[in-house]
């Protein structure tokens, strides 16, 4: 009888080891994990050993990448437009995010739908929608000079002015969702207390709002970091040969100059920078919830 | 209209607050003393919320004024009116310490760093929290929360606290010792404290004063035993307390006893004022006014027969329900001893009380 | 087909073998296909796609099957030098025959990429002298030609040197983003003499090209050039002729270009090492020398015929378009296979850097 009631709270109590439930249960997931490995771990390791043996083995990759001096100027540039990118993408989709996080139900599903919109389309067209706007011949400039605010046309596109603008519009969807996602977990019934207590709306926003956002903007600014170091179709689009990212230039050693290891060296560095990223902010926050899911 | 409030009176003129078709605060009109504990009761939805966050400044006036000492306030935004809130929920900024959360409006209103540190240690002190000052909201308990928001709202010396159901999410035992320290601190601070509540106990014990809501109007207003042995309507009289009610027409007046005719008999009623003769009459009345007698009383006691239904012992005393032919079914309280002869289902019994114990209320 | 899977288990795994295992699950379809071809020879060519697919059927594919029963596929995939590297490390070669650049089979020859061409099969005399490379070839000729915007010029660039001329040529220009053309333009412009442009220096080329950095763009894909040029982002480029032909069509003459000082290259059919039915695939490149089909793709692409037969029969109003022809082929600059051959890795990089910073 004693022992009959302990293994029924040991059951209850501890995940089921050993017994059929178990077994069943990574039935199911084997197949993931077989999936996973094959068409995922295993060319993750061909990447890294092309790095160490292409073209002789050894570190020498590795060594070429801290010495080199394009990869350093690709590295530098790619570093430089992800945190100009990074910056104004939080800051704009903190005000989205703001506007729908306050706005009434109806509004704020109309602003929903607008915000996930561009998710739909393709980072091609987009790109070219901006070319269509920011080109010399193009919208923008065809406005400013039809009532002479400017009378030479504004280089907008094939430089890195481009560049920041057409990833600036990507990525603003993906920081507003963890934005939102932390505004909405704030009690609204705070920000009426510090309004009660005597703070103003701005004193109240700054002291207050701000504040328990916070964890939304560090994951805002990482998740947006992380996803810029990987842009290749926007930077060759809107960049006109003038702004090469890493992503392009791991393509060009791949494709025309055969240099893989060189190329497989500076995606090893790269997916050990995301990784990290993404340490530090799964460390500091739920990452389901910062996407909003669960 | 002018404002004929005295120094510090909080004056409320036929304020109102729409929401579609819902009149949420219906004409309402109230006067608050200096000093005065207000408790405004209601079930939920009755608009004292409402009025309440009215009074805050969250929710705008449709018509009617606010007035504080002869200010109108009606359209000051609520930072500019410096009364102390608590909130349901406590709503303490959980990325504060205890410390920094009762410092809060001292910092906002700029007050000197001496100063702020004084007046958050006496406000700490006073709710005996000064210990666990550098703690966060999230690791303190409910009743502990409770005290922290009580001592940010009184930190800045607010001529005004304002209490929206602070005990809501506390457990019952904890309730009722929390009841009491904030009736002591009403008595140390002498602010006025309004206090959002709709439990009628709580009410009961604590206010100076109970503003009693239905449907956004004021149902009455009155101190607690006004309000519970002077009930005006059948609402007043069901919602504070138990009351059973008995109807019947206006027999006869005679020296402030009016004679009534029930489907169960003819009961006497004092009072100083009686509907017409003929009229309609209903009576409300306390179930522990009620005697249950073996044999009809010869005395001046109003007395009705009827059959035992049902009771159920509560300790002290045992709760009977009745069953009166025409009338339906009346609850009395008998004490534990005077009750056993009773226990039994269906036995008769009469039912007597003192004219002057019943109440003649509205059928409102 | 054995040896695609065989995995030697007495070293480690090699970059080939892993790259087969990656490779494995999506060639699963394509070891399938190949098993089919033992029953009846099937052949794939691979261009860069978009209209090249149904032209390059009509022209070649369709005819050569009528005459031998082979069947050939066009695959627009793009067979850049990675990807013929990739597939013949994987060992399981499903290209027969390339659209490459002419350098391109001395690049990817030389290291072992590619299959020697059979002249045995392929006729050495029907394409220019120099064209007949080891590993590939040649299988039209295309042309960097100077392409202007007229509406945005007032008047005509004719040679190299005028992209440095900012006062007389204002606006931007474009060159390609991979290289050719550019530095050739650059060392013209800077004083070298057209035949002693090879080999090009480089650091000569590129100092020149500082001069109007500011006012290059570069164009990725042939769209590009042609955007660029129509919407009026830059004034002239440098761009292949078959676009500007489309371009002068397309604005109706508002877009002009000429073959003076043109960059005139040889494309060239290469074979992936390792490929099957090598025999086949010779047979079908000595087929497409026909010149006739190859005046059917100047008629369809105007691409240049390889065989200077076919340039002779063009009539008169596609030996305009044609940079084989004699009159064109005269004023442009035979570009260097062997030097682009040799130094493209290198000095692609060294250009993009030098854009890049």
């Amino acid at each position: 009888m004693a022992t009959e009631v302990a293994a029924g709270t040991s059951r209850r109590k501890l995940l089921p080891i050993g017994n059929r439930q178990d077994q069943v249960y990574w039935l199911f997931v084997l197949p993931v994990l077989l999936c996973l490995l094959v068409f995922f771990l295993l060319p993750l390791f061909q990447v890294f050993w092309i790095s160490l043996s292409d073209p002789a083995v050894g570190p020498d990759n590795y060594i070429k990448l801290f010495d080199n001096r394009a990869i350093k100027r690709v590295v530098l540039t790619t570093l430089r437009i992800c945190t100009i990118t990074t910056v104004f993408s939080v800051v704009i989709g903190y005000m989205i995010a703001f506007t729908v996080a306050i706005a009434p139900p109806r509004t704020r599903s109309m602003l929903m739908f607008a915000i996930l919109v561009p998710f739909w389309m393709s980072v091609l067209v987009r790109a070219f929608a901006w070319v269509t706007l920011l080109r010399s011949e193009g919208v923008i400039n065809s406005f400013l000079m039809s009532f002479g605010a400017i009378s030479t046309p504004l280089s907008m596109t094939n430089n890195e002015f481009g560049v920041l603008v057409g990833m600036v519009h990507y990525m603003v969807p993906y920081a507003v969702l963890p934005l939102l996602a932390s505004m909405d977990g704030i009690n609204p019934s705070l920000i009426a207390a510090s309004r009660g207590l005597g703070a103003g709306p701005v004193q109240s926003f700054v002291k207050i709002f701000m504040p328990l956002t916070k964890p939304g903007i560090f994951a805002a600014l990482i998740l947006v970091f992380i996803m810029t170091l990987g842009f290749f179709v926007t930077p060759i689009i809107l960049g006109g040969g003038n702004t090469v990212m890493i992503a392009e230039y791991i393509t060009v050693q791949m494709q025309q100059t055969l240099r893989w290891g060189l190329a497989s060296a500076l995606a090893t560095a790269l997916l050990v920078v995301v990784l990290l990223l993404i340490g530090a902010l799964s460390r500091s926050m739920d990452m389901r919830k910062m996407l909003g899911g669960g | 209209m002018t404002m004929h409030d005295t120094q510090g009176d909080l004056c409320i003129e036929n304020l109102v607050k729409q929401y579609g078709n819902l009149r949420a605060v219906d004409d309402v009109s109230l006067r608050i003393r200096p000093g005065e504990f207000l408790t405004l009761l209601g079930p939920s939805g009755s608009g004292k919320t409402t009025l309440l966050m009215m009074i805050a400044g969250f929710v705008a006036a449709d018509a009617g004024r606010i007035g504080l000492g002869g200010r109108d306030i009606t359209d000051l935004a609520p930072e500019q009116r410096n009364f102390g809130m608590v909130f349901q929920g406590y709503a303490l900024f959980p990325h504060l310490s205890v410390r920094e959360n009762v410092a809060f409006p001292l910092k906002i209103r700029r007050r000197p760093k001496s100063e702020v540190e004084a007046a958050v240690k006496t406000a700490l002190d006073r709710v005996q929290m000064t210990h666990l000052a550098d703690r966060l909201p999230r690791q303190l308990s409910g009743g502990q929360q409770q005290r922290v928001a009580l001592a940010r709202a009184m930190s800045f010396q607010p001529s005004l606290l304002l209490l929206d159901e602070p005990l809501g999410a506390l457990d019952r035992k904890l309730r009722v010792d929390v009841q009491m320290e904030i009736k002591k601190l009403h008595q140390e601070l002498g602010t006025t404290f309004i206090y959002v509540t709709h439990d009628q106990e709580e009410a009961l014990s604590m206010s100076d004063r109970i503003v009693i809501f239905r449907q956004g109007r004021i149902a009455q207003i009155g101190t607690p035993s006004e309000l519970y042995d002077q009930p005006q309507s059948r609402f007043v009289a069901s919602f504070l307390g138990e009351s059973d009610f008995i109807a019947g027409t206006v027999q006869s007046i005679d020296g402030g006893i009016a004679r009534i005719a029930t489907p169960a008999g003819e009961i006497l009623q004092n009072g100083a004022k009686h509907p017409s003769i003929g009229s309609a009459i209903t009576v409300a009345l306390r179930p522990e006014k009620i005697a249950l007698l073996a044999q009809p009383t010869a005395d001046r006691r109003n007395c009705l027969p009827g059959r035992i239904i049902a009771w159920r012992y509560l300790g002290g005393h045992l709760s009977f329900e009745i069953a009166v032919e025409g009338i339906g079914p009346i609850r009395a309280e008998i004490a534990a001893a005077e009750g056993q002869p009773f226990l039994q289902e269906g036995k008769r019994a009469w039912l007597a009380w003192q004219p002057q114990d019943g109440v003649t209320v509205t059928e409102e | 087909m054995s040896n695609t899977i065989k995995m030697p288990t007495r070293r480690l795994v090699t970059r080939r073998q892993a790259l087969a295992m990656t490779g494995a699950a999506a060639a699963a379809p394509f070891i399938l296909r190949a098993g089919r071809a033992i029953a009846a020879t099937e052949l794939v060519l691979v261009n860069w796609g978009g209209d090249a697919i149904p032209n390059f059927d009509n022209a070649f594919a369709k005819p050569f099957e009528k005459e031998t029963g082979m069947k050939v596929t066009i695959d627009g995939t793009g067979p850049t030098d990675g990807k013929i590297k990739a597939m013949v490390e994987s060992k399981n070669v499903t290209w027969n025959v390339c659209d490459a650049d002419g350098f391109t089979s001395e690049n990817l020859g030389s290291k072992g990429l590619l299959e020697e061409i059979d002249y045995s099969i392929v006729d050495r005399n029907k394409v220019r002298p120099g064209h007949a490379f080891q590993y590939g070839c040649c299988s039209y000729i295309y042309s960097y030609v100077i392409t202007y915007n007229s509406s945005k010029l007032k008047q005509a660039p004719t040679t190299l040197a005028d992209f440095w001329d900012l006062e007389k040529f204002p606006g931007k220009r474009t060159f390609w983003k991979y290289m050719s053309g550019a530095l050739e333009a650059a060392l013209v412009a800077d004083g070298v003499p057209v035949d002693k442009l090879y080999p090009l220096d480089v650091d000569r080329a590129l100092k020149k090209l500082e001069e109007i950095k500011d006012h290059i763009i570069l164009w990725e894909s042939g769209a590009d050039s042609q955007r660029f040029l129509r919407e009026g982002e830059v004034s002239m480029g440098l761009i292949w002729h078959t676009r500007s032909t489309l371009l002068e069509r397309d604005t109706k003459g508002e877009v002009k270009w000429s073959f003076n000082q043109g960059l005139a290259c040889p494309s060239s059919w290469v074979v992936p090492k390792g490929a099957k039915n090598v025999k086949e695939t010779m047979q079908f490149i000595a087929f497409m020398q026909k010149p006739e089909l190859q005046v059917e793709l100047l008629k369809s692409m105007s691409n240049g015929p390889a065989n200077p037969a076919g340039s002779a029969m063009a009539p008169a109003d596609l030996a305009k378009i044609d940079p084989g022809n004699e009159a064109n082929w005269k004023i442009q600059i035979p570009m260097d296979v062997q030097w682009y051959g040799k130094n493209y890795n290198d000095v692609l990089n060294d250009y993009l850097d030098f854009f890049a910073s």
